[in-house]
């Protein structure tokens, strides 16, 4: 823990920057995958097609992803690499649950309240979206999740954060800095879940959790 | 009034018409029932009314305005709707649920708040134990009770409903058939009614229209349909059964006629109501092992039924 003490400072902006780099990706997935997947069940076609791209993506090993941006002019190296690929991973559990969220609604439900003479805008925000809160969610927590782990990886292409102190300590050897790596990301980890759990209720109407029995 | 001239429905990618050439008329204030077995057009033909399927040629026409003028979303507003498996939305109250076409035609909230008691009562559920909770606290029937609330919230001249009683045990759904029957004495709506079940059929429908393979094949009220079935289709969806059908038809009243010398109050083993059905009377009869029973309205006598009297009620009305 000696580490720990004598570098809080640099501790503290690691964990700042961690926290900065998972939010924006997290935020700028949120803007750009939640539409496209509302879009997508539109077009049963083409939402083969994006998920399959998405898979994909998904298969590519972190380190590869970060590698491949890197030579990319504007890009380059540190935190637009990362965002990028970060935001790409993110596509595969929050545009997918986002998709399939949205297709598991109930088809008497759309079909009832179409025939009641609700529009198409309607039905999306006041019954869609409502009921695929609980998958939408639960893609959104995998994503921060995931995202805290793999920005742990863009230290080694330039970008400064908790992955940094083992990255570094892996180089030295530095056991004391694995460790208070390790323990520090796994802690924002549990935090972030931990806050979009208590979120995840408030989101979820109260009816949908009566009948699942929560 | 509903008139529907030369409808054709036709699904992209397949030959054969789901609704061909259907020319019908549902009177303002009366139920016709669309009866058919499954594939036969019968819902394809409901759901060309509100829109929720397109018609490929033909034209529909409600109070004489043809519905291709009007917004689907508007058209439906002003029609009540009510499926078999109900839809109602599981993340919203009962209240809430009753309340959708209100909002969307913006009431007042007292005014929507007042409505939603009403039907509520109407149906006869609970308000102050009812409003409140949420579609998955209910039974079967009280779902399907408030779903046809729900579709009468505005006081829409027309209902469509697509198989609405399919999905509740024979029990329930005779309750409830018998309080649709209740209110629509009353309400006076023009109702379409879609079903596979020719007791059903009977039993709620003024005309009847039955269906085969897209076709209308015959069209009449339910006496004359199990009285001269249009072919041998019809004969055998009606059932080999139909003579003892049209006993649900009519009731004690309708054959009943004063004691004289034949029969005396002291052949008369047992009394029944006026209001029952031909088809209980004659399993009374059986019960007791006679041929005559004796009236009753209310408490005061009317006169007998004898066996020989439904006999040739029954015959004669196979005649018209």
């Amino acid at each position: 823990m000696s580490y720990f003490q004598k570098n809080l400072d640099t501790i503290i902006g690691y964990t700042q920057s961690h926290f900065e780099l998972v939010f924006l990706a997290v935020f700028i997935s949120l803007i750009l995958w939640v539409p496209i997947g509302i879009m997508m069940t539109r077009n049963d076609k083409a939402a083969l097609s994006i998920m399959g791209i998405a898979n994909s993506i998904f298969c590519i090993p972190s380190l590869s992803l970060f590698a491949v941006f890197v030579v990319i002019p504007y890009l380059g190296l540190g935190r637009r690499s990362a965002l990028v690929a970060l935001i790409l991973y993110s596509m595969m559990p929050l545009l997918g649950n986002v998709y399939r969220g949205i297709k598991l609604v109930d088809k008497t439900v759309i079909e009832a309240a179409k025939g009641m003479g609700m529009s198409a805008r309607r039905i999306l925000f006041e019954i869609q979206l409502p009921l695929a809160a609980p998958v939408i969610f639960a893609g959104l927590r995998t994503t921060v999740v995931m995202t805290t782990g793999i920005a742990a990886i863009a230290p080694y292409i330039g970008e400064r954060n908790l992955g940094s102190i083992i990255i570094i300590g892996l180089a030295q050897p530095n056991l004391d800095m694995i460790v208070t790596g390790s323990i520090l990301i796994s802690l924002v980890a549990i935090l972030l879940d931990t806050v979009m759990g208590f979120f995840e209720k408030k989101v979820i109407p109260k009816g949908i959790r009566i009948s699942q029995g929560r | 009034m509903i008139e529907l001239k030369n409808v054709t429905k036709k699904y992209k990618g397949q030959v054969k018409p789901a609704v061909q050439d259907l020319t019908l008329t549902v009177q303002t204030g009366e139920t016709c029932v669309l009866l058919g077995p499954s594939g036969c057009g019968k819902s394809t033909t409901l759901r060309m009314i509100n829109r929720m399927i397109e018609i490929t040629t033909g034209d529909i026409l409600i109070d004489g305005e043809n519905i291709r003028d009007k917004d689907p979303d508007k058209l439906r507003m002003g029609i009540g709707y009510v499926i078999q498996l109900i839809g109602l939305l599981p993340h919203r109250t009962i209240a809430e649920n009753i309340a959708t076409v209100p909002r969307l035609f913006g009431w007042p909230k007292p005014k929507i708040t007042a409505r939603v008691n009403e039907l509520l009562e109407l149906m006869g559920l609970d308000p102050n134990t009812y409003r409140d909770k949420y579609p998955a606290q209910l039974s079967g029937g009280q779902l399907q009770r408030v779903g046809v609330a729900r579709a009468l919230a505005v006081d829409p001249p027309i209902m469509l409903m697509d198989e609405p009683f399919g999905a509740v045990d024979p029990l329930v759904r005779n309750r409830l058939q018998d309080e649709f029957l209740r209110m629509q004495k009353q309400m006076r709506k023009t109702v379409c009614f879609v079903t596979h079940d020719i007791d059903e059929a009977i039993k709620m429908g003024d005309k009847i229209a039955i269906f085969n393979e897209g076709k209308l094949v015959q069209h009449g009220t339910p006496q004359e349909i199990l009285s001269n079935p249009a072919n041998d289709f019809v004969k055998n969806f009606v059932g080999a059964d139909r003579f003892l059908k049209k006993l649900n038809l009519s009731c004690v009243a309708d054959a009943v006629r004063p004691f004289d010398n034949k029969i005396t109050k002291d052949e008369v083993k047992t009394y029944v109501q006026s209001d029952m059905l031909l088809r209980d009377a004659l399993g009374v009869m059986f019960e007791y092992n006679t041929d005559y029973l004796g009236v009753l309205k209310g408490e005061e006598i009317l006169g007998t039924v004898s066996f020989h009297d439904i006999r040739s009620l029954m015959s004669q009305k196979e005649g018209e």
